[in-house]
């Protein structure tokens, strides 16, 4: 059943509807899931668009959103309706198992855990960093992670 | 000779003072590279500091060297940029990211002129500096050398005059952070990045 819930078939698609319709709480996201965070401000990014390791770095859990229950779209400008993020945002790209390998030796498990958002605006697909990242272990995910969509100000 | 940043001040306060009035002054800076110049070899077969002569900071025809312009630009454009922090209302990264405090953009300031003086005065080449904010208030000042990089991230403190320094040093494939970390240290761990 959770093998089937990451599927790309139409019964995985089916079955993450579900979820989402009784809000249920994903215990684990397997590693190679891609996750999404939004580069809102052209400060936060490189000039060739990469992100600064500041950006995975926050004593607040860093959020994402999975992307098989996002669009690139919506985790880019945000679940309002209508978006009150800028069009002119970007989206960085990075899988569970990124996270999870950035682990300081000795350290505690870096992890991304699923927390549906009830709050407005709802977001389903939101997840959160399980533990505030030491410099290190962000810079190292800035530096993996992959620019899905160029923030407009930097292209 | 004793270093100023050898007596380590023993409150956040106090050390912001020491900031602020000795530590990342210019010709604070200068005599901090001089006197690591006597004790370090690598610097002083750069021809850095101990001369009395400016050295990097003028070409032959006593204008600004083409390192030491492009190094100005860096260290004007990180200024200017740390002063766009200022401009950032609470929740600018779309994620409910916390505003900055002023002594917070005022220690970046002061590393980055303070980085940028310690390379200047080195004379190390291909050097980069940038600045990077983080949701929580906190900011990272990045100075990278051709084979160093070093972040000072610098954490807003418990009360309105106090933050604490966070440092990362990665050369190749070794690494090292230390957290809330002294002046002194900060002093040295400019150091490590122009020896």
């Amino acid at each position: 059943m959770k093998r089937l819930l990451w599927s790309r078939s139409f019964a995985g698609w089916c079955l993450r509807r579900g979820y989402r319709l009784c809000w249920k709480r994903i215990d684990s996201i397997p590693s190679q899931e891609l996750l999404w965070r939004a580069v809102h401000n052209r400060i936060q990014a490189y000039d060739d668009g990469r992100p600064r390791p500041a950006f995975f770095r926050s004593k607040k859990r860093v959020s994402c959103d999975i992307s098989k229950f996002s669009t690139a779209e919506r985790s880019r400008l945000g679940y309002s309706r209508p978006p009150v993020w800028l069009a002119t945002a970007g989206l960085i790209e990075f899988s569970a198992g990124d996270v999870r390998s950035v682990r300081k030796e000795g350290a505690e498990p870096t992890d991304v855990q699923h927390s549906p958002s009830r709050r407005d605006p709802r977001n389903y697909a939101h997840a959160e960093f399980s533990r505030e990242l030491t410099n290190g272990e962000a810079t190292r995910l800035a530096s993996i992670a992959r620019v899905h969509t160029m923030p407009q100000a930097l292209s | 000779m004793p270093l100023a940043s050898d007596r380590p001040p023993k409150t956040t306060a106090a050390i912001v003072e020491m900031l602020r009035v000795e530590q990342f002054q210019p010709r604070f800076i200068d005599e901090q590279c001089r006197v690591l110049s006597h004790l370090d070899p690598k610097v002083l077969r750069r021809g850095s500091s101990i001369t009395p002569q400016p050295t990097t900071r003028a070409n032959k025809s006593g204008g600004p060297s083409l390192r030491e312009a492009a190094l100005d630009r860096m260290e004007t454009a990180a200024i200017a940029e740390i002063a766009l922090y200022e401009q950032l209302a609470p929740g600018w990264d779309g994620y409910g990211a916390d505003a900055f405090s002023r002594l917070v953009l005022d220690a970046a300031i002061l590393f980055v002129r303070a980085g940028a003086r310690m390379i200047a005065t080195a004379g190390v080449e291909g050097a980069e500096i940038h600045t990077g904010p983080a949701g929580d208030g906190s900011i990272d000042v990045e100075l990278r050398t051709r084979s160093k990089r070093l972040i000072l991230t610098i954490y807003p403190g418990t009360s309105p005059d106090h933050f604490e320094v966070h440092t990362y040093r990665e050369a190749g494939p070794h690494h090292e952070e230390r957290r809330s970390v002294e002046a002194a240290a900060v002093v040295s761990e400019l150091r490590w990045l122009v020896s």
